[in-house]
């Protein structure tokens, strides 16, 4: 997410944007698909850090959200005035984003049951080229991206040996930021 | 007169010292608990993994035991990314950006490694246990429990236990200043007597991913790694030394494992004849610092849950015995 949109999102969210900003805000999540996911995502862990989710199962939200954009649907048409453009935008927004908790929550719901054996696929290790890791190229234009292979490698050896709590840090870790953060070395500290 | 008193403030100070002592021993055994109920309960659960400020992501975890044979599954509930898969002795994480599967084994559960983490007695020399008052997530009540670090070459830790099973729903890392370097926080979660083995199966179809592991041939060793680190912050002690294959290298990893009970710090020392993909210098994965340089021809990586500082401190110091 751009610092740009999350400044939108928040702005919207805490009633900040002028009425233009509210109608640009709206219209690019009319058109971008992606947009809309991450409006989602920020609106459900807000409400998680908030404790609104607190206890609650997928199918809970999923009921509830059913339930806001059943009554969305039945609110009339945004007028022209621009003192109502505001709250109309909101309750669009919201139906939006009912809209992609409800499908993405399905999906949450639904598991597809895999194999955790190796396929007879290329066993990296059974390689005879003397390149030590071979890395391949990002192949998708998907937004979350692994930290480097050996890197990774190694947080996950590294996460044997941590404390239940440590390995539970470092496999979110991996899981949910992808990309690490590579600092200046401006730090030279000796016990 | 004035030697009542007196007696009256030994009494007091005894008294202080044993509500202390049992505070402490009350903290370490609500750990000990932790670390069972992480490893051998049924469970699952969403959660928030906030790091910083700014950056949150919602994960889902399913865990099974299922006559002592554990199964894991963490994935991203934002769309597709990695997912990591445990079960057994393996452990599989899947890169979808990169279509690979690293996959690991299981640490051996050896006497030493099995000691990791130890809550003993010992932790008290460089933290500081408290438990606080009660609190409350996912509508469960909880015990709070402090881990204070007692100098900067450590995080500290605030843990909110579940009352009845002692399971972390919401987990705090600290840095020196109490700033919250990491936190997680369980927004639904639910114990089971039991849970299907499909439930901890990856979602992902790696049908043409490129499968990274470990090559068979060479058995881990221990005790045989000529390198150690030469200077370690107050606490931390050589626990594991092994030479080990690892994923995706035909060459093996040094791999030395310090530890201060709580906190771990991994060295991996890489074989000369290994390309190193790893960069020099410091990363950061939340509360996972690293830091890689080269050392004599060798590309020395620290890895551990602790301060940069401390990675540092003890990859530099590396030195060949």
């Amino acid at each position: 997410m751009t610092d740009r949109f999350q400044e939108q999102i928040s702005g919207f969210v805490d009633d900040e944007l002028s009425a233009d900003e509210c109608e640009f805000f709206v219209r690019r999540l009319q058109r971008d698909s992606e947009s809309r996911r991450q409006l989602m995502r920020y609106h459900l862990i807000g409400a998680a850090l908030r404790g609104e989710l607190t206890h609650s199962h997928p199918d809970t939200l999923r009921r509830r959200l059913e339930g806001a954009l059943s009554g969305v649907r039945e609110t009339p048409s945004p007028p022209r005035m621009r003192a109502y453009v505001k709250p109309a935008l909101g309750v669009a927004v919201a139906a939006v984003v009912a809209a992609v908790a409800v499908l993405a929550l399905q999906v949450v719901n639904t598991s597809a049951p895999g194999d955790v054996d190796a396929p007879d696929a290329v066993l990296a290790g059974e390689r005879t080229e003397p390149a030590a890791y071979v890395v391949p190229p990002d192949t998708t234009g998907r937004r979350l991206v692994s930290p480097p292979i050996q890197l990774t490698n190694y947080l996950m050896r590294h996460s044997e040996y941590a404390s239940h709590l440590s390995r539970t840090s470092v496999h979110s870790n991996v899981v949910a930021t992808g990309q690490p953060d590579i600092t200046e070395d401006d730090a030279d500290v000796t016990p | 007169m004035r030697v009542r008193r007196e007696i009256v403030q030994a009494v007091f100070w005894v008294l202080a010292l044993v509500a202390l002592e049992a505070s402490a021993q009350d903290v370490r055994s609500w750990l000990d608990r932790m670390n069972r109920a992480v490893e051998e309960l049924n469970y699952e659960g969403t959660f928030v993994h906030v790091i910083g400020r700014n950056n949150a992501e919602m994960l889902r975890i399913v865990h099974r035991n299922h006559d002592g044979e554990v199964g894991e599954r963490i994935r991203s509930l934002n769309g597709i990314g990695p997912e990591i898969v445990r079960h057994l002795d393996r452990v599989q994480c899947i890169l979808p950006d990169r279509q690979v599967v690293l996959l690991e084994r299981t640490r051996d559960a050896s006497p030493l490694v099995s000691r990791l983490p130890s809550y003993s007695e010992e932790l008290e020399a460089n933290y500081h246990l408290a438990s606080y008052q009660k609190g409350q997530v996912a509508h469960r009540p909880t015990q709070v429990i402090g881990i204070k670090p007692r100098d900067t070459f450590r995080y500290g830790y605030v843990l909110w236990l579940d009352q009845d099973s002692a399971m972390p729903l919401k987990s705090q890392v600290r840095d020196e200043n109490g700033e919250v370097v990491e936190q997680i926080l369980f927004t639904e979660f639910e114990i089971f007597d039991e849970i299907p083995e499909s439930a901890v199966a990856s979602t992902i179809d790696t049908e043409g991913y490129t499968w990274f592991r470990p090559p068979v041939r060479s058995r881990e060793s221990a005790g045989e790694v000529a390198w150690r680190a030469t200077l370690l912050p107050q606490g931390f002690e050589l626990a594991v030394a092994t030479q080990s294959p690892i994923a995706g290298s035909q060459y093996p990893v040094e791999h030395l494992v310090y530890t201060d009970g709580l906190a771990t710090v991994s060295v991996f020392i890489a074989d000369p004849l290994t390309k190193a993909e790893v960069e020099e210098g410091f990363f950061r994965l939340g509360s996972t610092n690293a830091y890689s340089l080269t050392l004599r021809g060798r590309k020395v990586t620290a890895i551990g849950g602790v301060p940069r500082q401390t990675v540092q401190a003890i990859a530099t110091s590396i030195e060949a015995q």
